[in-house]
């Protein structure tokens, strides 16, 4: 089924809390594990710009579909940054203009890079790069939708778990895009299949990996999916679907390659 | 409120029993400072320049409502249809409505990329362009699944080599940029937008007048949806202009490598012919120079005129 991209745009709103009491994280606080698993995905959240910067230095710009896309996707990401934020400020941790700031200026040249790396590649690559981009963004959306769901799972709070729902449900829409284009993308071409499996077996970490310290990827990786080896098997059917992607275990090699137990 | 970020257990022990094999590294939260000027901060301290603040409310415009513009095309069908010149012109506007993924490319590629209250403002401003765009273009096309507003003219050999330079060398360039005139550079990019937004808006005022029924009507609605825009990217614009001669000095380089009417980067072929029909209008050629003047005339240096605007006549400016 094609994506709407027209339907996607015009029902493009803002993540909603304000119905939720955000008063209860005075009776019942987080405790530090959530809160250091939150901080990053607020991080991650609020880093799209930056993602958005190294899919625009690719052909995808052009695309007018992936475009719109992008648009929306980046303007989603950022509320629910913005929501992230407001919960650990409730426990004292600030996340404002000056701290994203500080977090990019301190990744120093690892984000610097970034576009040069990535117009390199998709130069080399061509047009077939954005099968990569696709099925990459894929892969990382379904493992950004079952993370807010496991952690709201293992919360139960009265605010943050229906936030968390409600922010995994809108990644849902991004993961319908990502999928629908990226088998476009793979079944136009069987190049773009074999680079899209070597590089998604070889190269693809989770979500945040490139900016966040290797200790927080391990620590929220282990918090929210150690002996969840059933939950990663159920992601990688969902890639192993798309052409030419069968047999694929891209998330359960990347947990193994971070010693997450499975 | 606050929690003993300390507190966090060297291992969890999770429903298996077992402790996780990943070895528990330490919550960098419980370090970070809870009083003073960096409180409840990981990260911001002395090292870091604070983001500029303008009075411009970015949280506001990020939760206003960004929605389709409705054109109704059955009635703008039904009207006068657009003369040559006013299609002409729109074209050449609604092209560069829908730049601004290629100008936010240009602008996150550098370490403006770390201004974090100007990519919370792109982050809304993109949707806002890609509506205003899309209205003018169904003003153009209708609500056609294939048919785009492209130029009448083919781009020349000059402008197709600048398309390949924006599309393969430019993103290469970016840690040179990020080397050579780091923070600075934002400067460079919010006098580029501040120019760009109030030449749009310009722009859509000559056309208006020039238009009625349906299609004034949406030409009108767009260029008001430009104001916060334009306000934002002039006031970003100014005040790092006048509070460093460095960054001065970089966005005057900035806008001497290219004019913030070339959407993206890269001329468009129609873009002289265009200016013309905006520009036909005394009133609306000062209009276009006005809109750059109001950030050149801080810049360091003799005038910076834009090379697309010196084919206009200079009559009543």
């Amino acid at each position: 089924m094609a994506f709407d991209l027209d339907q996607f745009a015009q029902t493009s709103n803002p993540v909603k809390y304000a119905d939720l009491d955000f008063d209860t994280f005075r009776t019942q606080p987080l405790d530090a594990q959530t809160l250091r698993s939150l901080r990053y995905m607020c991080d991650v959240e609020y880093h799209t710009s930056c993602f958005l910067r190294d899919l625009l230095v690719t052909p995808s710009h052009r695309e007018e579909e992936a475009g719109g896309f992008m648009t929306m996707w980046n303007r989603e990401e950022y509320w629910h940054g913005e929501a992230l934020a407001r919960v650990l400020g409730h426990h004292g941790i600030v996340v404002d203009y000056d701290e994203t700031k500080a977090k990019r200026v301190k990744l120093g040249w690892r984000a610097a890079l970034g576009p040069m790396k990535q117009s390199t590649l998709s130069n080399l690559v061509g047009k077939d790069f954005l099968a990569v981009h696709m099925v990459w963004g894929a892969a990382n959306e379904l493992s950004a939708v079952a993370a807010y769901r496991r952690l709201s799972a293992l919360t139960d709070h009265p605010a943050l778990s229906p936030l968390l729902q409600r922010i995994a449900q809108q990644e849902t829409r991004h993961v319908a895009y990502y999928t629908t284009s990226a088998r476009k993308h793979l079944e136009a071409s069987e190049r773009a299949s074999k680079i899209v499996r070597l590089v998604m077996s070889k190269v693809w970490k989770p979500v945040g990996s490139g900016i966040m310290d290797e200790s927080e990827v391990r620590h929220v990786m282990n918090h929210l999916f150690a002996h969840q080896g059933g939950e990663l098997d159920k992601l990688d059917k969902r890639v192993q679907k798309m052409h030419g992607l069968d047999g694929l275990t891209v998330f359960r090699n990347a947990f193994a390659r971070l010693g997450i137990p499975a | 409120m606050t929690v003993d970020l300390a507190a966090d257990p060297p291992a969890r022990t999770d429903e298996h029993g077992d402790a996780n094999a990943v070895p528990a590294s330490p919550d960098p939260h419980a370090s970070m400072p809870t009083t003073g000027r960096y409180a409840g901060h990981l990260h911001f301290d002395e090292s870091i320049t604070p983001v500029l603040r303008t009075d411009f409310d970015v949280e506001a415009y990020t939760r206003r409502g960004t929605s389709r513009l409705e054109v109704d095309t059955e009635l703008h069908a039904a009207q006068e249809q657009l003369g040559a010149p006013e299609r002409l012109a729109l074209g050449l506007l609604q092209r560069l409505e829908s730049s601004a993924l290629a100008e936010a490319r240009m602008m996150l590629a550098t370490v403006t990329a770390h201004e974090a209250r100007i990519t919370a403002f792109l982050a809304t401003w993109l949707v806002d362009r890609h509506w205003q765009g899309r209205a003018l273009r169904d003003l153009l096309t209708g609500d056609d699944p294939v048919e785009r507003p492209v130029a009448a003219r083919r781009p020349g050999p000059l402008a197709t080599l600048r398309r390949v330079h924006v599309d393969r060398v430019q993103p290469l360039l970016s840690p040179l940029w990020n080397a050579a005139a780091g923070e600075a550079v934002a400067a460079g990019h919010m006098a580029r937008m501040a120019i760009q937004e109030a030449s749009l808006v310009a722009g859509l005022d000559a056309i208006a007048r020039r238009l009625g029924g349906e299609a004034e009507r949406v030409v009108r609605t767009v260029r008001t949806r430009h104001e916060a825009a334009q306000d934002f990217y002039t006031a970003e614009a100014i005040g790092r202009i006048t509070r460093s001669r460095r960054e001065a000095a970089v966005a005057r380089l900035v806008l001497s490598l290219g004019s913030p009417l070339h959407g993206g980067g890269v001329p468009d072929p129609d873009l002289d012919a265009a200016l013309r029909v905006i520009g036909a209008d005394p009133r609306d050629r000062s209009a276009l120079h006005r809109a750059r003047r109001e950030i050149t005339r801080l810049l360091p240096g003799p005038d910076l005129p834009d090379a697309p605007l010196l084919s206009l006549p200079r009559t009543g400016v």
